[in-house]
């Protein structure tokens, strides 16, 4: 065979071995750089993490400056449109895109755990949806709920859900809290463990965010439909149900680990430790004139030893820094405090649910007359809560004439004390509700619970109470009580405010959605009402 | 044995000078010889052989009668570009006459005229059809390369860049440190390493071809629907007289500078009278007091002391920061050959410092080419070239150590000169004072010292590479030939940056609520890519007849990516060093990130081509390929794709005066072609999971494991796996032709194209539960005209000769259509500031928010009674559509004139239309010291209405708003559209004046050659009234894949850069 031939022959067969194995060589398309089959305890703790995030950055800051506890800094820039009652959509996205997300984490982790029979799993996945999907309808209103989440062929390729009526949503949150209920049994061995970031497992600690849950989701409802809310408050009392309490609170826990830390602190550091969020007049006054010691533990103190706040919405008015407070550490909020890291993100409280069992006994929808204990009781958990922030500020109760003259420093109770007292959280309750003569302070007019008032003059201590102490820790609920009840009845409109005088009813949809969803319903104003916004 | 009789002759250029590496064989044979580097050859005849065939790249073929003894072939300056060969697709070498398509051939005389660094961005001008943009305009540097329009919305539309044969790889080195994983926040962090295209060296290069179409490129698919970049690099020669090696020594000193600084205010310096401390010594603000010349303390006060100045304008305040760059290249190359073999070998060095302190860019190639005759009917050549690149540049846009942001935001009053010594402690950042507090002495607190940033701030890039190919052939007789070449492009990229820990105080009370500090961060990332190209190809050729003849060529093509990365680093978003100044993976606060990749794509293709000719006047040409991809499901991953092109030489066969006078040469072509493209790797895989890491609005927050905690997340991709291949179909018409005595040549092209079925990720609502989503939808149109010409006024037999030449492309570039419903498509920008794909406009589109406007276009300012009524402008609720970033046309005018050994050379070209986004003008309006901020007053905007209480438009004379809050407050939050800026300009791109040594003086030298030079280019830049910003070529985006396709995106680049230098060129 001559050369000419060998090489005919070689090509011939080169050609042929690869045909045959063609479709060996060209399978190299499997992505080997993602995970295909994930197992449920990875999805839980990712979902609860999203949650944390977006009720951490966003809904927070949002929340805190319309809820008045924090306004824009007048030496930074950053949230002056939220200031001007004017934020442009794409304001929206983080949150609205970081709740759906965990949304779909947890749809996807639902039917993981379907499929393994994980009950537990299903029954805590539903009830942080249903948490979620009442943030998502609280802020923006109308949003896709039946049809969310459904993006993948598989899960119903629905790439332009329809956006369903707030009414709708609420009656599918009390659905999903329904099969929480059922599926909830502490002694199931499919618990999860560490990988549950909020009770660590513990379904008991479940049942009652369930119920507490469900008293939120119902107590929304009071103005714009009361039949069903109390109705549903009532089969909640006479199941017997409990709520939240000392040691419940739904939160996640930071840790100064890098990545791991606060979320909103985080964010400050990524803008360069710039301080947005300073005081606002409205919390700070009020909370001085009812020499509340809370404004050392959510504010931080300046170096006159007073707090101080801007007035809302003023930020262009020169102000020198060292003349306002920030928020502190302890809502995660100071920028230039390490500590801040630390910060749990809470997403459902003792205190909240105490105010709402106040509120519950108040309206006469669960049994009667527990009201006022039960609003003295969230004043404490409030402080409890942040007891050891107390503890830490160090703050001098002794009147030092009376400690350097020897002649001793008289307690309330009687007793003399020789050496120097710093507050502690009971004496903080304690002169907040009783007053203490000896500093001349008196009780705080927003801690005389008006047992024999109307309802609208409990419902006025209640709601106000609950403000104070959802200061920058819970500020996108405590807006959104305001929202229904109008309390508390002294805000004040920004001084930058464009839209005139009046307050921003809702969070606008987001550009993300609005340039993306076929079924867009439209751009709604700030000041439109939400379905239950009867106010 | 026949009788043969030696012929001797010289061949000689244009201008009457030795012409070498002409080739010179006897017609209907394969002897044949090259001409030596003075232009003479020897060759032995066959006594029956009457025709010599002298060819040369870039003229035509000329045929001399081989009789007499000793021969002058002076080649025809008009010949060229029309006619003789040129390279087509697979490398094929084919005659001018015979395309049906359009070719541009630039020759490395053309290309490095101007030594230009980059052998892209030398083609400037010198292309009709290539939009081509050069982001920085000096070593390092991006470019882009955009044929007859971008045709892809989300994909890569550069040209296919194809080295003797073998498709090399274009990687865009551009990189946004820490956010390696999440390209789109690379424009605003950028930081430009260049791309790969320019790692070959000019010098090597023997000419460049430029298919502008996809029927020209068809046979590389929908790579080659962007056209391609035909790059041959220089060979040694066979010869057969004295053997000698030709060495030939080039040295360059290039200095550059930038070539547009913004303009500035000079009336007012530092502070802020409007709602601050007029004169605060802590302020990136010119917004203070007028200037008046008294001395003033500023900075901070140390101790007791304070440094003082004069309160005046520092007109070169920003100019004094940025050192002259210099460059120093050197290159060798030898060249030789015996008869069955030739060599040629470089070594090309480039180093360079930048414009930035700090900053350098070094290369090294190094390049072999062989080829030999292994027996009568076996050849082989080899290609090799090694490149090794070795960088570290500035970063742009907002990234932590941007300089630009601290040097342009300087006050029009602070002298940066006295900034430099940052151990001086009044320019400190880092100083640890008497009790081992550290403290920062800088005069402000919203910037840092930009000559600490270029110390500490530290982005390095290095490269090592090698491409080329090995080609195997045997030709069994002058009808068939079969060769089988394998390429290989291997390249080891490697980045590493360097962001400081530090946290400082400052000594002055003043700034006591103005700490500095950074929570300092390092990454490496290593990208190692491997693409492999295999082509076995067979052609057989016929003359049938003295009229008609065929060739056809049949093949086989496998090719495959590999792609290996891993990327780790300690992000200071969310992470931090733990110790100052250890930048090492065991120094970070957290878990350290990882990530690594593995990108694998194959394909396999079969093809053919059959040409017929007819009396060498009529050209048929047919082509078709079929490739079967990787990335595709079994079903869809097979595509056909087919083009015929056809030329008609109508001149020839004519006779008479009108030919011989007038008309010389006219050719009409024709050419359609279809092509198809695959998907990209994994692209159609269903969601997967990994590793969570909550994005929020400035960097990702929370990163898994959490607390220990391990955690995933689903992919936020919603995946098509039945995505079918993308399609461009196009086709074009034209004419080359050539008038009086060839003194006058003109080409010109029409084509229109039309993709679709483009595979798209687009944003998906976030309800989805998803962020993409990929569709198989989405058409594309070009259309446009190439217009080249060439004219020579003067040509004498003394030598002197004046040449002017032009190009004009216009391309209008349109999306039909997009996903059912979806009007609009983001391909960069910022929310607000958005640079789309948009139906029924050009790709690339800017959709900004904008003075809102009444019907008939005044602009409506607040002043509604009962309203705060500021004067201010209102500002439309939805972005709206601002104009584009593709130019109207494109034009090119140059001249050579040439006179003994005296050249000089001028291309001037233009870019009309479009825009650009500049940051620097939003940052300096922000600043004050932006030149239209000097009028200060309260005032009425211009040509404005206001709304008045009954909702009727009111004309405004006496509303007045305030410039600062304009500026720095309604420009920087809500109408983002002012900082779109006129993107059309004029270049003196290249300017060159040579002077090569007379032979008769060179001949009592060892030199065979010498040439002196001096040349410039990115020389002159002249922009509209509307830019006072920057060069419209700068650019963040980076050049290939998606995010280059955001061009006309300047968030704060580096700047384009004038170059200008000496050379020097000896042969011996």
């Amino acid at each position: 065979m001559s050369i000419k031939q060998k090489l005919i022959i070689g090509s011939i067969i080169g050609i042929s071995l690869t045909a045959s194995s063609c479709k060996k060589y060209l399978d190299v398309n499997k992505d080997p750089n993602v995970l295909k089959n994930p197992t449920v305890d990875v999805l839980l703790p990712t979902s609860e993490v999203y949650i944390a995030n977006a009720m951490g950055i966003d809904m927070e800051i949002n929340g805190s400056i319309w809820a008045q506890y924090w306004t824009q800094n007048p030496n930074s820039s950053q949230y002056r449109q939220l200031e001007q009652y004017q934020p442009t959509a794409d304001v929206y996205d983080y949150p609205w895109t970081n709740l759906y997300i965990a949304g779909e984490d947890l749809f996807q982790l639902d039917k993981l755990a379907a499929s393994q029979n994980k009950k537990q799993y299903m029954a805590i996945d539903i009830l942080l949806r249903a948490y979620l999907f009442q943030v998502l309808t609280d802020a923006f209103g109308d949003v896709p709920f039946t049809e969310a989440l459904r993006g993948q062929i598989q899960d119903g390729g629905i790439t332009s859900p329809h956006y369903d009526p707030q009414q709708l949503i609420y009656k599918g949150i009390l659905a999903y809290i329904d099969r929480a209920d059922s599926l909830i049994n502490p002694n199931d061995p499919s618990t999860p463990g560490a990988d549950d970031l909020i009770y660590g497992g513990n379904m008991n600690q479940w049942q009652k965010f369930a119920n507490t849950l469900r008293l939120r989701v119902l107590m929304r409802l009071s103005e714009k439909d009361p039949g069903t809310a109390q109705a549903g408050i009532a089969a909640l009392y006479s199941s017997g149900a409990a709520f939240l309490g000392s040691g419940d609170d739904a939160q996640v826990n930071f840790t100064t680990t890098a990545g791991s830390r606060n979320p909103l602190y985080t964010q400050e550091v990524q803008l360069g430790n710039t301080q947005n969020v300073v005081g606002s007049k409205t919390c700070i006054d009020s909370m001085n004139s009812n020499n509340d010691y809370r404004a050392y533990v959510f504010y931080e103190a300046l170096s006159n030893g007073l707090v101080a706040g801007i007035a809302q919405g003023n930020y262009s008015q020169p102000a020198n820094p060292g003349t306002y407070s920030i928020p502190s550490q302890y809502v995660g909020a100071d920028a230039n405090n390490s500590a801040s890291a630390t910060a749990p993100v809470k997403l459902l409280t003792e205190y909240e649910s105490l105010f709402l069992q106040a509120e519950a006994s108040a309206r006469g929808w669960a049994p009667a007359g527990m009201d006022s204990s039960l609003f003295y009781q969230g004043i404490q958990a409030n402080i409890q809560a942040y007891a050891s922030a107390f503890a830490a500020q160090n703050i001098l109760l002794a009147d030092t004439a009376g400690l350097s003259s020897g002649n001793g420093f008289v307690l309330p109770n009687g007793d003399t004390l020789r050496t120097p007292v710093y507050l502690t959280p009971s004496y903080a309750y304690y002169a907040y509700v009783k007053g203490d003569t000896l500093f001349g302070i008196s009780p705080a007019y927003w801690s005389q619970y008006p047992s024999g008032g109307t309802l609208n003059d409990k419902l006025r201590f209640i709601i106000t109470q609950k403000w104070f102490s959802m200061c920058g820790n819970q500020g996108f609920e405590a807006w959104t009580e305001w929202r229904r009840t109008g309390y508390p009845d002294f805000f004040v409109i920004s001084k930058n405010s464009i839209i005139g005088n009046v307050f921003p009813r809702r969070f606008i949809y987001p550009n993300t959605s609005l340039t993306t969803n076929l079924n867009f319903p439209g751009v709604k104003s700030v000041t439109t009402k939400v379905w239950w916004d009867v106010r | 044995m026949a009788q043969a009789h030696l012929v001797k002759g010289r061949v000689l250029d244009e201008n009457g000078q030795g012409f070498p590496g002409a080739g010179v064989t006897v017609k209907g044979t394969q002897t044949g010889t090259v001409t030596d580097i003075d232009g003479n050859f020897q060759l032995n005849v066959p006594d029956e052989s009457k025709t010599l065939v002298i060819q040369a790249v870039g003229y035509g073929t000329q045929e001399v009668s081989a009789t007499s003894a000793n021969i002058s072939v002076r080649l025809s300056p008009a010949a060229k570009e029309l006619q003789g060969t040129v390279v087509t697709a697979l490398a094929v070498r084919r005659e001018k006459r015979e395309l049906g398509y359009s070719a541009t051939t630039v020759s490395n005389q053309e290309l490095t005229a101007g030594n230009n660094v980059s052998a892209i961005s030398a083609l400037q001008g010198k292309v009709a059809g290539a939009n081509i943009t050069s982001s920085t305009g000096g070593p390092g540097g991006s470019t882009r390369v955009v044929l007859r329009g971008e045709k892809s919305i989300l994909g890569d539309n550069n040209a296919l860049i194809v080295v003797d044969g073998v498709i090399i790889s274009n990687r865009g080195r551009t990189a946004d440190a820490f956010n390696g994983n999440l390209s789109t926040q690379a424009p605003l962090n950028q930081i430009d390493f260049g791309n790969s295209a320019n790692d070959i060296n000019p010098e090597d290069i023997e000419s460049v071809t430029v298919l502008e179409g996809p029927a020209a490129a068809a046979l590389y698919g929908s790579i080659g629907a962007n056209g391609a970049i035909m790059i041959t690099t220089k060979t040694g020669k066979n010869r057969t007289g004295k053997k000698k090696t030709e060495i030939t020594y080039k040295a360059t000193y290039t200095e550059s500078d930038i070539l547009k600084y913004p303009d500035f205010q000079h009336k007012y310096g530092q502070g802020n009278i409007y709602d601050g401390i007029a004169d605060d010594r802590r302020e990136n603000f010119s917004w203070g007091l007028p200037f008046d010349g008294k001395l003033r303390p500023w900075g901070q006060i140390i101790g007791d002391s304070q440094r003082v100045k004069p309160y005046s304008d520092q007109p070169d305040n920003i100019k004094s920061f940025f050192n002259k760059a210099q460059t120093m290249e050197n290159y060798v190359s030898l060249a030789g050959g015996s008869e069955n073999s030739s060599y040629f070998m470089s070594i090309g060095t480039l180093n360079n410092t930048g414009v930035i302190p700090n900053t350098f860019y070094d290369k090294y190639n190094i390049r072999f080419n062989g080829s030999t005759q292994l027996s009568n009917k076996f050849y082989s050549t080899i290609n090799v070239n090694y490149i090794n690149v070795s960088s570290r540049v500035e970063a742009g846009g907002q990234y932590a150590g941007s300089i630009y942001d601290n040097v342009f935001e300087t006050a029009r009053d602070i002298p940066i000169w006295e900034l430099k010594d940052i151990n001086n402690v009044f320019n400190s950042m880092q100083y640890t004072d008497a009790s081992g507090v550290n403290r920062y002495g800088y005069y402000g607190a919203y910037t840092k010292n930009p000559y600490w940033l270029v110390q500490n701030y530290d982005n390095r890039e290095k490269t090592d590479r090698i491409l080329g190919d090995v080609l195997l052939g045997f030709r069994p007789n002058e009808n068939i030939d079969i060769y089988d070449r394998f390429g290989g492009d291997i390249s080891a990229d490697r980045a590493f940056y360097k962001q400081p820990l530090y946290s400082s105080i400052a000594f002055d009370p003043l700034y006591a609520q103005n700490p500095q500090s950074g929570p300092g961060g390092y990454e490496e990332s290593y990208v190692n890519s491997l693409s492999l190209n295999n082509d076995l190809i067979a052609t057989y050729k016929k003359e049938l007849s003295d009229d008609f003849g065929f060739d056809v060529l049949g093949g086989y093509n496998m090719r495959l990516s590999n792609t290996t990365s891993l990327l780790s680093n300690i992000d200071p978003a969310n992470n931090g060093l733990k110790e100052p100044g250890f930048y090492n993976f065991d120094n970070a606060q957290g878990p350290i990130y990882a990530q690594n990749l593995l990108i694998q794509t194959r394909s396999l293709g079969l093809y053919g081509t059959a040409d017929f000719k007819y009396k060498n006047r009529l050209f048929l040409d047919l082509t078709a390929r079929n490739d079967w991809t990787s990335t595709l499901l079994t079903g869809n991953n097979s595509y056909f794709y087919p083009s015929i092109n056809t030329s008609w030489v109508f001149t020839e066969g004519m006779k008479g005066k009108f030919k011989d006078n007038i008309l010389n040469y006219g050719k009409l072509r024709a050419g359609y072609a279809s092509v198809g493209h695959g998907a990209s790797a994994y692209q159609n895989n269903p969601p997967g999971y990994s590793k969570t890491q909550i994005q929020t609005g400035f960097g990702a927050t929370n990163v898994f494991p959490f607390n220990s905690q391990p955690g995933y997340d689903i992919q936020n991709v919603i995946a098509d796996s039945a995505l079918r291949p993308e399609r461009t179909d196009s086709w074009e018409v034209g004419a080359e032709l050539s008038f009086f005595h060839n003194r006058v040549n003109i080409t010109a092209t029409y084509y229109y194209s039309l993709s679709y079925d483009e595979i798209l990720t687009v944003p998906a609502a976030p309800e989805t539960g998803f962020s993409f989503q990929q569709v198989n939808l989405g058409d594309v149109q070009n259309k446009g005209v190439e217009l080249t010409a060439r004219v020579t006024p003067i040509s004498t037999p003394s030598g002197f000769k004046w040449e002017l030449y032009g190009t004009y492309s216009q391309n209008v570039n349109k999306v039909l259509s997009l996903e059912n419903g979806l009007s609009q498509v983001t391909l960069g920008g910022f929310l607000g500031m958005g640079i789309d794909a948009a139906v029924g406009r050009p790709i690339g589109s800017f959709y900004a928010i904008d003075l809102l406007h009444d019907p008939q276009g005044h602009v409506v300012v607040n002043g509604t009674p009962g309203t705060q009524t500021t004067g201010i402008p209102l500002a439309t609720t939805t972005p709206v559509y601002k104009g584009t970033f593709q130019p109207r046309f494109i034009a090119s005018w140059g001249t050579n004139l040439s006179y003994k050994g005296f050249a000089l050379n001028l291309l001037f070209v233009t870019k009309q239309g479009g825009v650009f986004y500049s940051r620097n003008k939003n940052n300096m309006d922000f600043n004050g010291t932006a030149a239209e901020t000097v009028n200060r007053d309260p005032q009425v905007f211009p040509n404005s209405v206001y709304v008045n209480s009954s909702g009727q438009y009111v004309t405004n004379t006496s509303i007045k708003y305030s410039p600062y809050y304009y500026y720095s407050n309604t420009l920087q939050t809500t109408i983002y559209s002012q900082a779109l800026v006129d993107a059309s300009y004029i270049k003196l791109q290249e300017a060159s004046l040579y002077y090569s040594i007379p032979d008769k003086v060179l001949r009592r030298t060892p030199f065979g050659g010498l040439q002196v030079g001096v040349f410039g280019n990115n020389l002159i830049l002249w922009t509209p009234k509307g830019n006072k910003f920057d060069d419209p070529e700068e650019g963040t985006s980076g050049v290939t894949g998606a995010n280059g396709n955001a061009q006309g995106f300047n968030f704060t680049a580096r700047p384009s850069l004038r170059n200008y230098g000496v050379t020097l060129k000896v042969s011996f």
